[in-house]
């Protein structure tokens, strides 16, 4: 793979990574540093893209009064039935089977392949600004209630920035994806046993964290550790 | 029922980038969702089923009002405030920068940034081949770090 060829690859998609473009990024300084300043731009336009909703539709409804050729007869009946139908299709799903909690866990597991070099079993901390710029906006890690955070990377996971870390287990290496936006009523398993790997995804106030690690880690004592270190910033 | 409201909300004002226009649509795509309610068999595909729809009745809404696609240029206040809705002035940049992509650019990365799609998915919702899909995703954020990165302090290499 060839400069060119990386930079059109995570140009499409930031968060894409497989063996051969690990590799390319890690014999390639300028590729990395590109990679790293387009997952900050990353970062603005998903911000860019959601805003706040509520706030426009106010602002809108004092600004575009007069140039609404409706009449305001037609325009709250027709409010009102969407209104009516949007309650109509909310309690429909909501009776139908859930697959989102499922997606979530497909999406988490398929994370786990896309960055193999940060599997490793190893006792060097990430380095503190890399950390900071993964969790940046998200989250606030107390590392004292943590082993060794040995990797942190900004991760598109289920379409939003989310930071991924991994953590020194004791049966080695541990991934957690800091989920502060997807909130789960319980805690959902995680299983991959092709690989030998085990975890959940907890609830944690109104997000949630994924934990996934060696068959032979003790999840109990990490999800306690895990949601004693975490706290959300947002 | 708020978060997935919202964000078909904001889908529709990155397609039609008024919001008059995009309140309209989904109003509209509700209407159409909740009369083929019985046409939905699985909850895991209702993000992509309420896309098409929000989708189609933009179109609609194209197709009946003949309206012209629209310019930087000719923002109205109530764009401009969107726009500039954030206090942070790179969130602005980049917002401008996206207002200002053509369609074909904006609407994968929209649906890929926003929506959470993967290109499989956005080439089936758009009708494309993947290729063109990572093709119009590579250009698209191409596009913006060329018009924001100055901004953020970014060289292009």
């Amino acid at each position: 793979m060839d400069c060119e060829d990386y930079r059109q690859r995570i140009e499409a998609d930031p968060a894409w990574i497989d063996e051969a473009g690990a590799a390319h990024e890690r014999d390639c300084g300028a590729c990395a540093a590109y990679a790293r300043r387009l997952r900050v731009s990353e970062r603005l336009i998903s911000e860019a893209l959601r805003f706040d909703v509520a706030s426009v539709r106010e602002q809108d409804g004092a600004m575009a009064a007069p140039r609404r050729r409706r009449p305001i007869g037609t325009t709250w009946a027709m409010a009102a039935s969407a209104g009516i139908a949007a309650v109509g299709v909310w309690l429909v799903l909501t009776f139908l089977p859930s697959g989102d909690p499922d997606r979530l866990v497909a999406v988490v597991q398929d994370h786990w392949y896309h960055e193999p070099t940060s599997w490793v079993q190893t006792s060097a901390p990430v380095n503190a600004s890399v950390l900071e710029t993964a969790l940046s906006g998200t989250a606030r890690v107390d590392l004292e209630r943590l082993s060794v955070v040995s990797y942190a990377r900004s991760c598109l996971v289920n379409g939003r920035w989310v930071p991924h870390l991994v953590v020194q287990g004791q049966a080695g290496p541990v991934m957690l994806l800091l989920l502060s936006r997807e909130a789960i009523a319980d805690t959902l398993p995680l299983d991959l046993p092709q690989e030998g790997l085990h975890g959940v995804i907890m609830p944690l106030d109104e997000g949630s964290i994924a934990i996934l690690g060696d068959d032979d880690e003790s999840l109990e004592a990490l999800q306690q550790d895990v949601a004693a270190a975490v706290e959300w910033a947002i | 029922m708020a978060p997935w409201r919202d964000d078909l909300y904001r889908y529709a004002f990155w397609l039609c980038r008024d919001p008059s226009l995009a309140d309209d649509v989904v109003q509209e795509a509700m209407l159409r969702a909740f009369k083929s309610l019985s046409s939905l068999k699985d909850q895991a595909v209702v993000k992509t089923w309420l896309l098409t729809i929000v989708r189609r009745e933009h179109a609609r809404v194209y197709e009946r009002k003949r309206l012209d696609t629209r310019d930087i240029d000719d923002l109205s206040a109530a764009d401009a405030a969107l726009i500039a809705s954030s206090e942070d002035t790179d969130i602005e940049d980049m917002r401008k920068a996206i207002f200002e992509l053509d369609e074909e650019y904006r609407e994968p990365l929209v649906l890929q940034v926003l929506m959470g799609l993967s290109t499989a998915e956005i080439a089936e919702a758009l009708e494309l081949k993947q290729g063109a899909v990572l093709t119009r995703l590579h250009r698209a954020r191409k596009k913006l770090v060329e018009r924001v990165s100055p901004a953020l302090g970014i060289v292009k290499e």
